[in-house]
């Protein structure tokens, strides 16, 4: 169990940066979630803390030690790859102790290394098969086996659920949640393009873009305080809703109240408004659906804008019904900039 | 910092290096090594054995050009290449054809009978076409005497005029089976979806052949083509082994040229190393010539339908 | 103008039309395979029978041609000769093409660029071209009259092949095998021992096959190394020899050509189908 700092790092490819100056400082025991769209660089962020990728200026620093320079093998360091990367033609106990066992360590000691996170992770009787004789979920359970077997310092899991089914990408976050307990609190390092991941299993979630960091926190932290824009659409489902706004008034010319005096944009999350007829935002309902909790109503503004907003159960219209929204809860309020204005 | 220095990077791939030693020893010693002395014997007058080599420039190659034998075998091997190559891949495709029919039961079976000559080795087959064609007591010559399709015996190995025909079809007796196993794997690359749709469809099979599975392997037969034709050059051991290049030189091929000049001169003369090297480039630079031309026509042909990857 | 349902022959079901293939290339494949059955056949014929009876069958069947082959004609020593440049050969070439596929495959190795444009350079370079220097070489390098040399230079035929072979296959594993290794600590020779080479299995068996089938087979080389040597001779370079010997004994050299397919055509019928994926391998690059 380490803490692992970043600080000022960045890579680039020829001319090419992807990494543009980044700086986390992740607490001994955190579960910490790299999380942004495609290409903005949160793979890359972990192959260079894996040690599989060079560092091209900045440091990083695990438990306190500096390891740019040092071998993959020797920071302490645990992966689980998005593809697993088993050793198809070895046997499931084979591909947990493969390293151990090249690295020197007596067979005895491998044997009940593997033995004890097969119990972890319930997969001891499936020791004796090859990875081709496993479900999809069974073979994530090695390729995580595989990472405590080397007791690491930290582990690194890159996108480790998206090749599952939807059904099962849900059972295996709750087993991930479990196992980060289990050991003990070590800390995990976990990247994935899907905030809702993220707002399950971290408790400090880094949310990057174009090999920036947009914003560091908890959560909640993120979803009640987006610091800007970009965090505001990205985290929360479904979507916030984003209303650009000049002096303080809605495109169709209704006022805003006094708090969003100078914003560029206004921010109202789906469960923030409600049915009200004086209220302040007006539509036309495109499309309903229910979902049996709750009713999500897809409606079009007077300004052409598709916005969203959520319903008790079977209380809501049809298509083509008017109607008319009131704001209940929190207003996030944006500068020109996409900078949060704090309320 | 940002970029590792090619110093850096050699050093980095030190293993690498060590990986590659004994491969490129073998590549570097037969092979490159091999082509590159070609051309220095080309420019020597000599008999092969101790120093007596003398350095002669192009002297070897303005004597090819006056040597009769050179010519001819030269033509013919490029003829024997002209006789047996379209006759081969037509055949191959025939029976691939056939042959890549899911529904035909034996059809592994069929195929390895076909492949049986090519993992033969060709030493055999000289002593098998020689006694099985033999004027004397040969059982083909007996079976046509005997069923009246000939009145005299046909020396097929022996006669200048057919010797180099009788050749041609035992090559493509032994090659077909390789060429039919190209054809086969490049049908395999028709995806069965297209089979299934044009017989929902009521496409004939003739159709479905001409306009749907030919476009699919066009590009693999001008692989296939260059790969067969020169294979058809490399024709030496067949004909060491069943006439060497008799008789009376009339299926004298390039490399039994090669090998007659260099290593078994007729009786009372030297062994001419630099001058059968001087063939020997020659040969080998009109086969790269081959090869160029076929894959800039390939690029060619390709650039043409761009749909295709 | 007539009605096209019923255009056509009710007795040409697909199925009546398929067995009639069927029969069709069974008859083809008899005569593809007739020469080398009547040799077998006739390599149990007395010399006396072979030129009187024109049959297949003989009538009197007898193994004193594989006897004397065997002990007279020296095919003894020239089947040892054989299996030796043929496994040793075997046992090389699949070494070093593998690990030079493997470089060459997916290493970031500067110039393995250019030595792969050198090597698809050379792949169509004849027999007869190279044939005069590789005498020179093992000449010099004082193998030329030692079955070693015959065997090295036999591993040059197609390492060019080979490793273009096996480069083809390394490029498409999944490079986050070698970054579990790395993150396993598990050196890059250990890597390729445990985990690549393990996965290359087919064309491993691909490659040895070939060779095999290259080295029993290869006729010219052997027979200029082994011109001034006749104990050195392969069993194709000894049967050619035995031909211009022994004209006469028809029934010797049925012997021992059977003796020479044997042990390939065997190996070709358990191993069929390594044969054809290499060949389909080869032409799909």
């Amino acid at each position: 169990m380490s803490s692992v700092t970043l600080k000022s790092v960045t890579k680039s490819y020829g001319q090419t940066e992807v990494i543009r100056g980044v700086d986390i400082e992740i607490e001994k025991g955190e579960f910490c979630v790299f999380v942004g769209p495609s290409g903005c660089g949160k793979s890359t962020l972990l192959r260079m803390i894996a040690g599989l990728e060079d560092i091209t200026s900045g440091d990083v620093a695990i438990g306190g030690r500096r390891v740019n320079e040092l071998d993959p093998a020797q920071r302490g360091t645990a992966m689980v790859f998005q593809s697993y990367a088993l050793y198809p033609h070895m046997t499931v106990e084979r591909n947990m102790g493969f390293g151990l066992l090249m690295n020197g360590e007596p067979k005895a000691k491998v044997k009940a290394k593997v033995d004890e996170a097969a119990r972890i992770l319930q997969i001891e009787q499936l020791l004796d098969r090859k990875p081709r004789q496993l479900s999809g979920g069974q073979r994530q359970r090695v390729a995580i086996g595989r990472a405590i077997v080397r007791d690491p310092a930290v582990f690194l899991f890159d996108e480790p659920l998206s090749n599952l089914d939807a059904e099962l990408r849900v059972a295996t976050r709750l087993e991930l949640a479990k196992l980060h307990s289990q050991l003990d609190g070590a800390t995990m390092i976990y990247v994935t393009h899907d905030q809702v991941e993220a707002m399950t299993l971290a408790d400090k979630i880094v949310v990057l873009r174009g090999g920036y960091v947009e914003q560091v926190g908890a959560p909640l932290d993120l979803y009640n305080n987006p610091a800007n824009l970009f965090v505001a659409g990205f985290i929360g489902s479904p979507r916030m809703n984003l209303i650009a706004v000049k002096d303080g008034k809605l495109p169709d010319g209704t006022a805003l109240p006094a708090a969003a005096a100078g914003a560029g944009h206004i921010g109202l999350r789906p469960d923030a408004l409600a049915p009200d007829a004086g209220g302040i935002l007006s539509g036309v309902i495109t499309v309903v659906e229910r979902l049996g909790d709750a009713d999500f109503v897809y409606f079009r503004t007077p300004w052409g804008q598709e916005l969203t907003t959520r319903f008790a159960p079977g209380t809501a219209g049809g298509a083509g019904d008017a109607i008319r929204l009131g704001v209940t809860g929190k207003m996030h309020v944006f500068d020109s900039n996409g900078q949060a204005i704090p309320a | 910092m940002t970029t590792l220095t090619l110093r850096r990077r050699l050093w980095l791939s030190r293993i690498d290096y060590l990986f590659l030693i004994p491969g490129l020893l073998i590549f570097g010693a037969f092979i490159l090594w091999p082509m590159l002395a070609s051309f220095y014997y080309s420019t020597l007058d000599w008999t092969g054995f101790g120093e007596n080599a003398k350095f002669v420039g192009l002297k070897n190659f303005t004597d090819l050009l006056h040597d009769e034998f050179f010519y001819a075998a030269f033509r013919r091997s490029f003829s024997f290449m002209l006789m047996t190559v379209p006759i081969q891949m037509l055949l191959a495709l025939v029976l691939a054809i056939i042959l890549n029919n899911k529904l035909l039961k034996l059809s592994t079976f069929f195929r390895a009978m076909i492949f049986l000559p090519v993992v033969t080795p060709v030493a055999v087959i000289g002593i098998i076409m020689v006694l099985l064609l033999s004027p004397f007591n040969g059982p083909i010559n007996g079976l046509l005497l005997d069923t009246g399709l000939v009145t005299r015996v046909v020396d097929f190995l022996g006669s200048p005029t057919i010797v180099l025909w009788t050749l041609a079809v035992i090559y493509v007796w032994k090659w077909t089976g390789i060429t039919l196993i190209y054809w086969l794997a490049a049908l395999q690359t028709v995806p069965d979806e297209l089979y299934e749709a044009a017989k929902l469809d009521g496409v004939k099979s003739w159709q479905v052949m001409v306009y749907m599975v030919m476009p699919i392997i066009a590009p693999f037969a001008g692989v296939i083509a260059l790969i067969s034709a020169i294979n058809a050059l490399n024709v030496f051991p067949l004909i060491q082994s069943t006439t060497q290049g008799g008789p009376f030189f009339s299926s004298e091929v390039m490399e039994v040229y090669i090998f007659r000049t260099a290593f078994a001169p007729a009786s009372g003369q030297f062994p001419r190393l630099g001058y059968a090297s001087a063939a020997g480039v020659i040969f080998g630079l009109s086969i790269i010539a081959l090869t160029i031309v076929q894959a800039i026509l390939m690029r060619r042909i390709r650039r043409k339908e761009p749909t295709h990857g | 103008m007539a009605d096209v349902m019923t255009h056509k022959d009710p007795f040409f079901t697909p199925r009546r039309r398929r067995q009639l293939v069927s029969v069709l290339l069974a008859a083809l494949s008899a005569i593809w395979v007739y020469p080398l059955v009547w040799m077998i056949f006739a390599s149990f014929k007395p010399n006396s029978e072979l030129f009187s009876n024109p049959g297949m069958i003989p009538d009197a069947p007898t193994v004193e041609n594989y006897v004397r082959a065997w002990r007279e004609a020296n095919i003894s020593t020239y089947f040892f000769n054989t299996l030796f440049v043929t496994v040793g050969s075997v046992v090389i070439t699949s070494i070093a093409s593998a690990l030079m596929g493997y470089v060459l495959g997916r290493r970031p190795v500067p110039g393995r660029f250019a030595i792969m444009g050198l090597m698809v350079f050379t792949l169509f370079i004849p027999q007869g071209y190279t044939i005069i220097p590789v005498f020179e070489l093992l000449t010099k390098l004082g193998l030329g009259q030692s079955l070693w040399g015959l065997m090295l230079a036999t591993c040059g035929h197609s390492i060019v092949v080979f490793t273009l072979l096996f480069a083809g296959y390394f490029t498409q594993m999944p490079k986050e095998l070698e970054e579990a290794c790395r993150m396993d600590g598990v050196g890059p020779v250990k890597t390729f021992v445990y985990v690549m080479l393990p996965l290359a299995k087919p064309i491993i068996v691909t490659v040895v096959v070939m060779q095999s089938l290259q080295a029993w087979n290869d006729f010219l080389l052997p027979l200029v190394i082994t011109l001034a040597n006749p104990a050195m001779r392969t069993l194709s370079v000894g049967i050619y020899s035995f031909k211009g010997e022994n004209f006469v004994d028809w029934g010797g050299m049925t012997a021992a050509s059977t003796i020479a397919i044997v042990p390939i055509i065997l190996l070709f019928l358990f191993l069929q189908r390594y044969f054809i994926d290499g060949l389909a391998g080869a032409v799909k690059g």
